[in-house]
């Protein structure tokens, strides 16, 4: 009869746009953004999210972005470290590999919605996830599309994940 | 405990639970067990089971474990962030039909290392910092370091870069006006002028930086014909459409900014995004310098400066269709007066009329200037640097009349229109009345001029 011990989860929102977006938005969409969110999510006190290099874990704040703007209780969760990482690793080696980000299909809160309903259950918010969709369906969103898609965000600060051979 | 043995012998994929054959649950379940299909998720693939939700964990750990091919032990399931336990049921558990249940299959050799490897200065060139993680061991992977087509701004900036990001911004007030202001076939002008764009453009230290990173960006302003094209394109919208179909750079098409719904299309949305959008999407990598460019005092500072010589030029056509009627120039007039009598009495306001003081023209008259310098003894301290506040009233407004010319002529005799000068002239001592006149007709009002021409007249 273990105790199960209940870890906290959070999710870490930065805007990348330093305000910038909150600005310029109305002039450049036509509607307004309050950020350009990168989340995280934090758990076991260490931070983990999903860049160009895949997937990344530092100390909690650890990233050259500074401290969180936001912070969001997602919940807590049961899995312990060592599952986690062992979840992390197959992850990483799936579905986030590091080729396989996409600034609007498949970027950082991609991962930490994904990470956060392993661990909780629950989503992220929807004003996150929905951002992408928000961009694209403005003129100057979908006319700059070819440039945005090619944009590979990796905050620089974290260690990488990787098992170097794929075991299961 | 219900039998086992019908799960575990039911081939791949586990489809149907037979559901007389699981007993019934312990006391205090009064509904009859229901089939429900649970989605089992890994990282790398998903199954669906349709089982009765009152197997118990470890009869699912069964199944999965056949359908997954690895051994039972290896399974955690997790749902809702809880990891099932096996003496369980699904429906205790609360998992009912549709329900997702995340599965992590533990490798035999154990959970891995942790991560380890800082990444490189990928972004800004501030220097990694180095997260500290916790088991060092990575077995050789290598932080991935792709950059494609970055732009260097705004995204993501530190720290130190974070106040210098907020003091470049323009106010939306601001950015909006000039927002209205590329539209302008003045703008469109300006961005017919390549080299001072490309100048503008290099001058940018970021720029240059994205140069170094990006040579083919570098190729494309030295190829002063794609950046000519380009400029081109910026002042033809219908042409820009044509070039977001086919974006492989072809010949620009003709006969298309002949259709008017085009065009209405295009300028429906937002001004700023009509034909500046376009400019982008043809060319991304002008796109990453557009937004360096808002972004740059230096920048924004010298297009502010050409711009009242543009705007002033722009208005100028305006402006001489107005000064045919006699009543606004005398209108006019009245305003320069006032203007002079402010000038004299509170210069401190002089600042906060500079807009309409840029439609009067600054320095684009010399020769106004010299004659408008000599009637503006009285005029009070001088502006700050870029409104040039040593203004010059009559003379300016002269001068418009002036390039007015034919309107002006039918409208009004030139004594009228040359009073000012007249009496001026008289002043310096040509007494020639009808010398006078015939010189200021000749020159046009430009006093100066007419001075010379005098004296010509008078020596030969």
């Amino acid at each position: 009869m273990e105790p199960t011990n209940l870890y906290p989860v959070k999710l870490y929102v930065y805007d990348l746009s330093k305000g910038l977006a909150r600005r310029l938005s109305p002039i450049m969409l036509g509607k307004q953004l309050e950020g350009i969110w990168h989340t995280s999510i934090v758990v076991h006190k260490d931070e983990f999210f999903f860049g160009s290099g895949g997937i990344s874990s530092c100390p909690p704040g650890g990233t050259l972005l500074g401290p969180p703007d936001t912070v969001v209780e997602v919940g807590s969760t049961e899995v312990t470290e060592e599952i986690f990482l062992e979840y992390l690793s197959s992850l990483g080696e799936s579905l986030f590999r590091g080729e396989a980000y996409n600034l609007f299909e498949h970027n950082c809160n991609t991962f930490s919605n994904e990470v956060a309903q392993f661990l909780t259950g629950k989503k992220i918010p929807s004003y996150i996830t929905d951002l992408p969709s928000e961009v694209l369906s403005t003129p100057f969103g979908q006319a700059l599309r070819p440039l945005l898609d090619s944009i590979q965000i990796q905050p620089p600060g974290g260690n990488t994940f990787g098992r170097p051979n794929g075991q299961s | 405990m219900p039998h086992t043995t019908s799960k575990s012998q039911v081939p791949v994929p586990v489809q149907m639970a037979q559901n007389g054959q699981t007993s019934r649950q312990p006391p205090g379940k009064d509904v009859s067990p229901s089939i429900i299909r649970v989605l089992v998720k890994t990282p790398n693939a998903q199954e669906e089971f349709v089982v009765s939700d009152d197997t118990t964990v470890s009869q699912f750990k069964e199944a999965i474990s056949t359908q997954f091919k690895c051994n039972v032990d290896q399974l955690v399931l997790v749902f809702v962030g809880r990891i099932l336990k096996d003496q369980d049921t699904l429906y205790q558990r609360g998992i009912l039909d549709g329900y997702t249940v995340h599965l992590v299959i533990k490798s035999k050799n154990g959970p891995p290392p942790q991560p380890s490897g800082p990444h490189g200065p990928l972004l800004m060139d501030l220097g990694p910092r180095e997260g500290i993680g916790k088991v060092v061991g990575n077995g050789g992977r290598q932080p991935i370091i792709p950059i494609r087509n970055t732009v260097p701004t705004p995204i993501p900036a530190s720290e130190p870069e974070k106040a210098k990001a907020q003091s470049q911004i323009p106010q939306p007030r601001t950015a909006e006006r000039m927002a209205q202001m590329l539209e302008s076939p003045v703008i469109q002008q300006l961005l017919s002028n390549t080299e001072l764009m490309r100048q503008l453009i290099m001058d940018h230290p970021e720029v240059q930086q994205l140069m170094k990173q990006n040579p083919e960006v570098g190729h494309i302003l030295d190829n002063s014909e794609i950046l000519r094209h380009t400029l081109d394109l910026a002042r033809n919208p219908a042409m820009m459409q044509e070039m977001i179909q086919r974006p492989d750079m072809p010949r620009p098409p003709e006969g298309f900014w002949d259709d008017p719904q085009l065009l209405e299309d295009l300028s429906s949305g937002t001004r700023f995004t009509g034909s500046m959008l376009q400019l982008l999407v043809q060319n991304p990598h002008l796109a990453a310098q557009m937004m360096l460019f808002m972004g740059s005092p230096q920048l924004y500072e010298q297009m502010r400066q050409q711009l009242p010589t543009i705007l002033q030029q722009m208005q100028l056509s305006d402006l001489l269709l107005a000064l045919a009627n006699p009543k606004a120039s005398q209108a006019l007039l009245q305003i320069e007066q006032g203007l002079q009598m402010l000038s004299t009495e509170a210069p401190a306001l002089l600042p906060w009329l500079t807009p309409y003081l840029w439609g009067l023209g600054r320095s684009g008259f010399p020769e106004a200037t010299a004659a408008g310098a000599q009637s503006k003894e009285a005029s009070g301290p001088q502006g700050r640097g870029k409104t040039d506040t040593r203004y010059q009233p009559l003379a300016i407004l002269q001068r418009l009349q002036a390039l007015a010319g034919g309107y002006s002529q039918q409208m009004q005799p030139p004594e009228v229109r040359f009073r000012p000068q007249m009496e001026r002239l008289r002043a310096m001592g040509f007494r020639n009345h009808n010398a006078n006149l015939q010189a200021l007709i000749a020159t046009e009002g430009d006093t100066s001029a007419a001075v010379r021409r005098l004296k010509r007249s008078q020596a030969s």
